[in-house]
């Protein structure tokens, strides 16, 4: 009923792309990259980015084969009822539990950082009440206060960035490829994982958009940047803490910003550069839930979606504690699960998807009427 | 317990707010309903102790494997 009303601009859908693609990453990312290929962790960031750009276009041409559709009726468009049902059914758990996931590193970071005897259940709490409030208020609230939070989270991220680059060295990142290729390959995958196989969420918001010629170019960009500031935060890392003290680090993003030392006056702004991930998680995890509730009630066959709201919330928020009983089971779920994963549902689906959206579109053109089966 | 009882003030509270939509259609009360009930029922369950399993370590033991594959091809 009300999908129709909803309407985002595209300059709002890649500010939200932007923030989806930075959201929990830039706590999540460099460590990775960081661990799995060392001093070369920004290479191997930069191939995955060149990976991230091919999986994005191969999202481009699925919404511009059906750009009036979400992603759970392209499902059932390409095969069929029953099938496509199931297919949306495990990727509304998917969406779900990546929903978790995200307030859960939020969580994380808040009781291990900044507020360390508060529990994790009210942090959550205390988060997932706006973003309740911003999902049930819809997706053009959530646009514009993409668009009203950008200066602030543009300005801190320049304040974090320019006040750190003089305390870089460069030779913190020499050997270059000192381990050879391989290495960095394999860590191109972290940051292929985290934000890139997950912006499919992104394909449940991107038939509000009101101009449909610009989607494309809009998810690009928002997912190039996003990337690129990833990758950059790494570099950084790389040059102001060096590889051996930073792989060491839970959260090296954190630690980078206490290094802000502004003529040995203004020292510990971390929080406030902290406020820089807070507002992209915000973000992030207001698109997860909307895309939770869109797909549950889309697979529930229900009109009124706004309406599991509050149900889901509550699941949502056991889930987010309890998910991650501990950091080890946490660093064991990153390194080693979550790749294939992730690969299964971001990559392997939407690319048979893809083949049978196009083996549909010619079939009726070549042979009539035959082969239009769903 | 404190957490139950919050979550169940909270819930019997948004049910009255929510019943005004979801009286026009059966459908939505029972699947309302549902998620509802799995929710507290989940706090519930951790309110008496009981273990609820993870849905996370389904996931490991479908993927696990695979991943530890795939990165065995780049040592």
């Amino acid at each position: 009923m009300d999908r129709n009303i909803e309407k985002i601009s595209p300059q709002q859908f890649r500010l939200l792309v932007l923030f989806f693609s930075i959201g929990s990453s830039i706590l999540l990312v460099p460590p990775g990259l960081i661990q799995a290929s060392q001093h070369d962790g920004w290479i191997s960031g930069l191939i995955g980015v060149a990976f991230g750009a091919g999986v994005m276009l191969m999202y481009i041409s699925m919404i511009k084969a059906y750009p009036d559709e979400s992603l759970f009726s392209i499902f059932e468009k390409a095969y069929g009822k029953v099938l496509g049902k199931a297919v949306s059914f495990f990727y509304s758990f998917f969406i779900f539990f990546l929903t978790c996931e995200v307030v859960s590193n939020m969580g994380d970071f808040m009781t291990t950082q900044i507020m360390i005897e508060t529990p994790k259940m009210y942090i959550h709490l205390l988060f997932l009440v706006p973003i309740l409030y911003g999902v049930s208020k819809g997706l053009e609230v959530i646009g514009r206060s993409a668009q009203v939070m950008f200066p602030t989270f543009l300005i801190l991220l320049t304040f974090l960035i320019l006040f750190l680059i003089p305390e870089g060295q460069l030779r913190n990142i020499e050997p270059v490829l000192g381990e050879g290729i391989k290495p960095v390959l394999n860590g191109s995958f972290s940051i292929l994982t985290v934000p890139y196989l997950e912006l499919f969420i992104l394909m449940m918001i991107a038939p509000h958009i009101n101009e449909k010629k610009e989607v494309g170019k809009s998810f690009f960009i928002g997912g190039l940047v996003g990337g690129l500031i990833l990758v950059f935060m790494t570099f950084l890392i790389l040059i102001v803490l060096g590889y051996s003290f930073s792989s060491l680090m839970q959260f090296p993003t954190y630690v980078l910003a206490k290094k802000i030392n502004i003529g040995d006056f203004l020292q510990r702004v971390e929080v406030v550069a902290a406020a820089v991930w807070i507002i992209s998680l915000f973000f992030k995890v207001a698109i997860c839930f909307y895309a939770s509730i869109t797909g549950l009630s889309e697979v529930f066959g229900m009109q009124n979606k706004k309406i599991l709201l509050y149900p889901v919330g509550v699941s949502v928020l056991y889930f987010s504690v309890y998910i991650y009983p501990n950091t080890a089971f946490f660093s064991m779920f990153v390194t080693e699960v979550i790749l294939s994963y992730s690969l299964l549902f971001g990559l392997v689906i939407p690319l048979c998807t893809l083949m049978m959206i196009i083996l549909k579109k010619k079939k009726p053109a070549r042979k009539g009427a035959e082969g239009n089966a769903s | 317990m404190v957490n139950l009882l919050i979550i169940l003030g909270i819930s019997i509270l948004m049910f009255f707010i929510d019943f005004r939509e979801l009286k026009k259609s059966r459908k939505e009360l029972i699947v309302y309903s549902g998620f509802l009930a799995f929710g507290i029922a989940l706090f519930a369950a951790d309110a008496l102790g009981l273990e609820i399993p993870n849905p996370l370590n389904a996931v490991i033991f479908l993927f696990k494997p695979m991943t530890q594959w795939i990165n065995s091809l780049f040592k």
